[in-house]
């Protein structure tokens, strides 16, 4: 049995000690006289989030397929064990040999959201190794970013000797290799990273100078000694030969995400203006069906869970969901297996699939229709019109739900008051419908209809990277004009209402769009005690304030400044396959209210196309 | 067919709670395909009792969990507790091991037998004291006779210590009663908790009383002081006395502050039948 890095003591005292002992079903072991590279692959929040993430469990798969490798894992120690760990001086270490992360060769993060910034610092510091990689030598583990918010890594440009920009899957074999040449050679570890700079995929912050025009933006983005001038984004060409775990990591504690994850394909077709992830994730890529069949019973044979869920950003998109549902309804309910199906279209093949696998009673349906009136869905290119989402629900009650939730944001580009008042009355309509469908006899009691706005951030690689972020203030007007419109509806007791915090928004609004300048004010909140923002107990906005203050930053030319489509922008140097001229074009039509057909309607031409692969060359 | 599972949690998943290690067995189980029964309704869960929740930090070689299973497994072979043995056993890891298997006789469609928590009636406890911790009513004993340096004094010492903690130990079972302040979720009150110890001793690490088990102790981890306590006590539904309880009112006995974090705790066999010293 290993021995822990932390005493019973602390164990004893801290809340779920199991979040650090390691040792879990399929963690991975390895002699450490056999291994030429250790590699910590870190997610920036607590135990129960990051054992959530596939992406990690892929990458984890992916390093310790190579023998010299050994990957092991670390998550955010929570506020109780920090305080601990810096009382008593004891060094962050890795789950698997428990043994300080400094020694390690690498230090991955993966940054999937803004509000995560603060506890990258924490684990640096925990981790006894510079916050500034200007300040590490070889005597400090490389410390490599990866994530969709690397999409913009300029605010954590400061804090990491690398930025892997795409999926991971592709150049790391790469990386690794001439980490090993060059250690074996003696080469410094400037020379380390210039030479990493040559690795498609790769950015190096420090070798590119950044300068300002008076007003504030971005003058010029200059590499040097040899660096590209734009990074490419890694693309995995086939989904289907590719690495993906059969034996995933299982957490003794309960997890978020407490199941099998199948990601059954990458990338989306429908091409929302507001959505990141529809855009940097192009083009659709599936997965073919064998593999889905391998993984999906290796994985639930190796780890004993109970549910298996499809990941994907719009499943019913996927080509075969028929003959995989099929497969697994039939295998998994043979092993008393839940199946769970997020982000489906409702229509009646889904509520199908979906009353064969869930107890009806107790589920609810879930629309995102993003906007509340055709206008507004128009603009952001959702392709959902109100008579789907009508029918969508009726059939849904019809065949025994009587819970919906709807989705919806506020704050996207051109939105108009009565674009807020439509939100409520589509509620309001859905409740009617209710109503009309099912008989009084049949029903039991009210409908539920849940409507959840959050307010909108524009992020980098969209078509809305140039727009405004609406101010706090405006967010809370028009999340009381929809309140004072819902009250009037002739439903509104079978109608609740759930708005996401404004503070948060604003400054994941100021991180996403940041520029270098941008990096001292994460600074300045973690010093002055900022951690675990994205939990709303922990989250500090006055202390983020303060920070602001203190490190000069003007809030407004981050959020709420409309940017002329000509800017220099602080990401541009990355070449994600999509091009600009598509996202100026997508921009345009939307302030004209025209629609994009989806990737299997019509090419948008966004340029992604250059990969030849996934949605592109279907036939 | 019915089986009654003895296991050992013992090493690092010690800090694993009672329900979180529920769940490892119930995850356990499907991984082996082991073909446990399931409980009939919209959400069946497996048919599976454990007998008591052991505290975060505590190990044993006393837990036990009834399991319901078809006649045959996935070959179709027939189950016996040495199959069930091998199914199950293959899919625990470290830390997770069976002790013994046997099947509880049992004729389908007649009176279910009672399961493993209901039978609890009392259990053996191992309470070791651990590293760089002391006791003071030990180290004032000491203090008589060695004028040496703190460090190792234990060691050096445990000639003349343990038989004095035994007498100390008999002197304070020989009380008439024994009354503590016990807490439940009704509230607090004075208990005379001296008519449910049933077995008391010290020992060093070379020696277990003879009342207990050599399995019981087999993952009681070992410690420099060299001081252990031995007790069986009553436990399960009718009245359950904790070790700590009873360790607590010693050293208060003796004049020592009782320190939760100065022991390491151990369950090492839970039984049926106190008297007759039948195990589940």
């Amino acid at each position: 049995m290993r021995k822990l890095a932390l005493s019973d003591e602390i164990l004893m005292s801290v809340d779920k000690s199991a979040r650090y002992i390691g040792h879990e079903v399929n963690a991975i072991w390895k002699d450490l006289d056999k291994i030429d590279i250790r590699f910590c692959m870190c997610f920036p929040d607590v135990y129960e989030v990051g054992m959530s993430h596939i992406g990690i469990q892929i990458l984890y798969e992916m390093f310790n397929r190579r023998e010299d490798t050994f990957c092991e894992r670390v998550y955010s120690p929570w506020p109780d064990l920090d305080k601990l760990m810096r009382e008593k001086n004891i060094p962050l270490f890795a789950l698997e040999s428990q043994q300080p992360i400094k020694d390690f060769d690498f230090l991955g993060i993966t940054l999937q959201y803004e509000m995560c910034y603060t506890n990258v610092l924490q684990i640096l510091e925990l981790s006894q190794i510079p916050v500034f990689a200007k300040e590490r030598t070889w005597e400090h583990p490389i410390v490599i970013g990866g994530g969709p918010c690397t999409y913009n890594p300029e605010p954590l440009a400061d804090f990491f000797d690398i930025f892997y920009i795409g999926e991971g899957e592709t150049v790391y074999d790469q990386l690794l290799d001439t980490y090993k040449a060059y250690r074996k050679e003696g080469r410094s570890r400037h020379d380390f990273l210039v030479a990493a700079s040559q690795i498609e995929g790769l950015y190096i912050p420090e070798l590119y100078n950044v300068e300002y025009n008076e007003d504030g933006t971005l003058k010029s983005f200059t590499p040097t000694e040899g660096a590209p001038q734009t990074i490419k984004r890694q693309v995995v060409a086939d989904m289907s030969d590719t690495v993906y775990p059969e034996k995933p990591v299982v957490p003794y504690i309960r997890a978020v995400q407490d199941r099998v994850a199948l990601e059954i394909q990458r990338g989306c077709i429908r091409g929302c203006r507001f959505c990141q992830a529809g855009m940097i994730y192009r083009p659709l890529r599936e997965r073919s069906l064998e593999f889905l069949k391998k993984y999906a019973l290796a994985m639930i044979n190796s780890t004993g869970y109970e549910e298996i869920t499809l990941c994907s950003l719009s499943s019913s998109d996927y080509t075969k969901l028929a003959e995989l549902m099929d497969f697994l309804i039939s295998e998994m309910g043979k092993r008393r297996i839940n199946i769970s199906l997020p982000s489906l279209r409702i229509d009646a093949f889904s509520l199908d699939v979906m009353s064969r696998v869930q107890d009806v009673r107790k589920s609810s349906i879930t629309f995102a229709p993003e906007a509340g009136t055709q206008r507004m869905r128009d603009i952001i290119n959702k392709g959902l019109d109100e008579e789907t989402i009508l029918n969508g629900a009726s059939e849904a009650f019809r065949a025994g739900w009587d819970k919906v939730k709807l989705y919806f944001m506020l704050g996207q580009p051109f939105e108009l008051d009565s674009d807020v008042e439509g939100i409520p009355h589509l509620a309001d309509k859905i409740a009617m419908a209710y109503y009309d469908t099912v008989p009084k006899s049949e029903r039991h009691g009210k409908v539920q209809v849940t409507i959840s706005t959050s307010y909108f951030v524009p992020k980098p690689f969209t078509p809305f990277q140039w727009a405004a972020q609406i101010t706090p203030e405006e967010y809370l007007r028009r999340k009381t004009l929809l309140m004072d419109t819902l009250k009037k509806e002739h439903n509104y007791k079978s109608i609740k209402y759930n708005w996401h915090d404004s503070n948060t928004s604003i400054l994941e609004g100021l991180l996403a769009r940041g520029d270098r300048r941008v990096g001292r004010v994460i600074y300045e909140a973690y010093k002055d005690g900022c951690i675990f923002d994205a939990w709303t107990d922990f989250f500090n906005m006055k202390k983020w304030e303060q920070a602001i203050e203190r490190a000069g930053i003007d809030m407004d030319f981050y959020t709420t400044r409309e940017r002329s489509t000509d800017e220099l922008l602080p990401w541009d140097f990355i070449d994600t396959g999509m091009t600009k001229v598509f996202m100026k074009r997508e921009y345009d039509k939307a302030r004209k209210g025209l629609t994009t057909k989806n990737c299997r309607e019509g090419c948008g031409g966004c340029g992604c196309n250059s990969w030849t692969t996934g949605v592109c060359i279907e036939t | 067919m019915l089986f009654r599972i003895r296991f050992a949690k013992y090493g690092v998943v010690k800090f694993i709670g009672h329900l979180d290690a529920m769940r490892y067995f119930q995850k356990a189980v499907r991984r082996s395909e082991l073909p446990i029964k399931y409980s009939q309704g919209f959400n069946p869960h497996q048919l599976m009792v454990f007998a008591q929740p052991l505290g975060v930090g505590v190990t044993s070689d006393g837990e036990y969990m009834d399991i319901e299973t078809e006649d045959a497994d996935f070959t179709g072979a027939p189950l016996n507790a040495d199959r069930v043995a091998g199914i199950l056993g293959g899919a625990l890891t470290e830390g997770f091991e069976i002790v013994s298997i046997r099947q509880i006789p049992w004729q389908e469609g007649t009176k279910h037998p009672e399961n493993a928590m209901s039978l609890v009636a009392g259990a053996d406890y191992v309470m070791s004291l651990k590293d760089g911790y002391s006791l003071s009513f030990v180290d004032d004993f000491i203090q008589h006779f060695s004028t040496d340096s703190k460090e190792n004094m234990y060691e050096e010492n445990r000639m003349g210590i343990i038989p004095y903690v035994k007498q100390k130990l008999e002197d304070f079972m020989g009380q008439e009663s024994i009354v503590v302040l016990k807490k439940s979720k009704s509230g607090e009150r004075d208990m005379d908790i001296k008519p449910y110890i049933y077995e008391a001793a010290v020992e060093d690490n070379s020696q277990i009383p003879s009342f207990m088990d050599e399995i019981g102790v087999a993952h009681a981890d070992i410690y420099e002081p060299g001081i252990r306590f031995f007790f069986r006590l009553s436990a399960g539904s009718a009245v359950n006395i904790k070790p700590e309880l009873v360790m607590e009112a010693f050293l208060k006995y003796c004049g020592t502050e009782f320190d939760e974090l100065a022991f390491q705790i151990h369950r090492a066999q839970m039984y049926s039948d106190i008297e007759h010293v039948v195990g589940l």
